[in-house]
């Protein structure tokens, strides 16, 4: 019993990240019809930005995390801008390929900057774990899990109580009765996708300490991140948190009971057994936001 | 107040509208009658930006505005209800009518508005939390009417307001239309139903593949005899 629950905790952290992921990449696509096959380089770039600024600068994680997180908005602002919007009025597998020569660009740029072997962020909280009941808890994880919690609840929050919010959701259910109520669909695009790039950029800061950080760490990611999208149903907000938490479970669960070579194998059958069972992803039904 | 000059507008490379001219004064009810293709929705999408003229000018107050973006264009108070009524289906109806008002100002004064909205339609008040894709098909509509009025639009055009409504819902539709009228809102309406809008507006324009073929008072077009024939089956 206990490890089954040290394992339910250990995929419930995990889980938040890879939901975390999934929300930005299914907003991206529900919104700017955008398969953005650069999600798991943010994510990587992220870990990149934290190990730079926390191990080898000195500054405190937390404000590493909050620096990263600014600049990756910025960062995806611009993407937006020079990359993305230009092709718009193209066909969706256009900009698809643009971000899959994207991803392959910063895999190369950060194989370049901070070479191919794997580096150690090190930790920046105690190792002492706490006891709970049974199970024991490292600081690190109990401040990931909870980093995640307070982003997801945070835009959610944000989608459906701001004006902002409310506009990125109009968008997302109509886009042609948007624009007629003069919401700026350039400007939605826009923070969508910074909005999503910044938070794939913190969720790599945030699993950073806890594995080590390399250039093509970015190409999992992105898989989890797609996998996660499919089964929570393409443009699904809550169904991207539900398949994130479910995947992280899964794979711990299956890790701890079967064999950990099946870790990273999870995630695909998740994706079989829905597409199979149910097409249009977990909550079934395929536009919902917010 | 709106007013359009030799406006030529393209699909590609259909010709949809062919030096189109009319003009709407301030408080006029205009409508614009005419077949399924005449080009009465690519006028509407043209006035709001969705279309960009080839040829022409769109002046507004004098301003010309057929280069200007939809937003700032929904900025100078042109509002459109459009065909289908277009509601967001997940949004509740408090969240459609703010999105009404989504480019306005002055957000404390809102409040005015909704209870305005509210008295004009009860029922959206009784399903203020509701979202709008649960309303049945006239209630959408006066949403959508509801959401072009929270812009306090001085320009208020209505796309095929009555299309797949029940007979009782158009009439309901005609009389909001006539109320609005009769409060100064001016407008712009574009009707398959072209006995209803003959009846509702001051003056009219007859558009055929693309091109004004009459205009005048409604009671001159509706003595007109070709247009007795073709759009009033008499």
């Amino acid at each position: 019993m206990a490890e089954f629950l040290q394992h339910l905790l250990n995929g419930l952290m995990i889980g938040g990240i890879y939901a975390l992921m999934g929300i930005g990449l299914t907003l991206i696509f529900g919104i700017m019809n955008v398969v953005n096959f650069s999600h798991g380089e943010f994510y990587m770039l992220g870990a990149f930005g934290v190990l730079t600024l926390f191990t080898f600068m000195g500054v405190p994680y937390v404000l590493s995390l909050v620096l990263t997180a600014v600049f990756f908005f910025m960062f995806g602002s611009v993407i937006e801008r020079l990359i993305l919007r230009p092709l718009r009025s193209q066909p969706v597998e256009v900009p698809m390929l643009a971000t899959i020569g994207l991803s392959i660009f910063l895999a190369n740029i950060a194989l370049i900057i901070w070479d191919p072997t794997p580096k150690d962020i090190g930790m920046p909280f105690p190792l002492v774990a706490v006891q709970v009941g049974p199970v024991s808890l490292t600081p690190i994880r109990l401040f990931v899990f909870f980093a995640a919690l307070v982003l997801i609840a945070g835009s959610h929050l944000f989608l459906k109580y701001t004006t902002l919010g409310t506009a990125i959701r109009a968008t997302f259910q109509d886009r042609d009765a948007a624009a007629l109520m003069g919401i700026n669909i350039d400007v939605v695009n826009m923070i969508t996708f910074a909005w999503g790039t910044a938070i794939a950029a913190i969720a790599g800061g945030l699993l950073g300490p806890i594995f080590q950080v390399f250039p093509t760490m970015g190409a999992a990611a992105s898989s989890k991140s797609f996998a996660v999208v499919i089964a929570g149903g393409l443009g699904n907000f809550p169904g991207a948190i539900l398949a994130g938490l479910l995947l992280g479970v899964a794979e711990s669960l299956g890790a701890g009971y079967i064999s950990s070579g099946y870790r990273d194998a999870i995630a695909f059958i998740m994706i079989i057994v829905v597409l199979i069972f149910r097409p249009t992803g977990l909550l079934g039904k395929s536009r919902r936001l917010g | 107040m709106l007013q359009l000059t030799d406006v030529d507008v393209y699909y590609g490379r259909v010709h949809a509208l062919k030096s189109v001219s009319l003009r709407i004064e301030e408080g006029e009810l205009v409508t614009l009658v005419g077949a399924n293709g005449a080009g009465k929705s690519t006028t509407l999408k043209t006035i709001s930006g969705m279309q960009r003229p080839r040829n022409g000018t769109i002046t507004f107050y004098g301003e010309d505005i057929g280069t200007k973006s939809m937003e700032q264009i929904v900025k100078l108070g042109i509002a459109q209800c459009p065909e289908g009524r277009r509601v967001f289906p997940d949004l509740t109806v408090v969240e459609n009518l703010r999105m009404g008002a989504y480019t306005r100002k002055d957000k404390s004064e809102l409040k005015k508005d909704y209870d305005e909205i509210f008295s004009l339609f009860p029922i959206l008040n009784e399903r203020k939390q509701q979202s709008a894709g649960s309303l049945s098909g006239g209630e959408q509509q006066m949403l959508a009417i509801g959401r072009a009025l929270m812009l306090r639009p001085r320009l208020l055009m209505f796309d095929e307001p009555s299309l797949g409504l029940a007979p009782i819902l158009v009439e309901k539709m005609a009389e909001v239309i006539n109320l609005l009228h009769n409060r100064g809102t001016t407008i712009l309406l574009v009707e398959q139903n072209a006995e209803m809008a003959l009846r509702l507006a001051d003056r009219a324009y007859v558009l055929e593949t693309g091109r004004v073929v009459l205009e005048g008072s409604s009671q001159s077009v509706l003595n007109d005899e070709h247009v007795r024939s073709a759009y009033l089956g008499n």
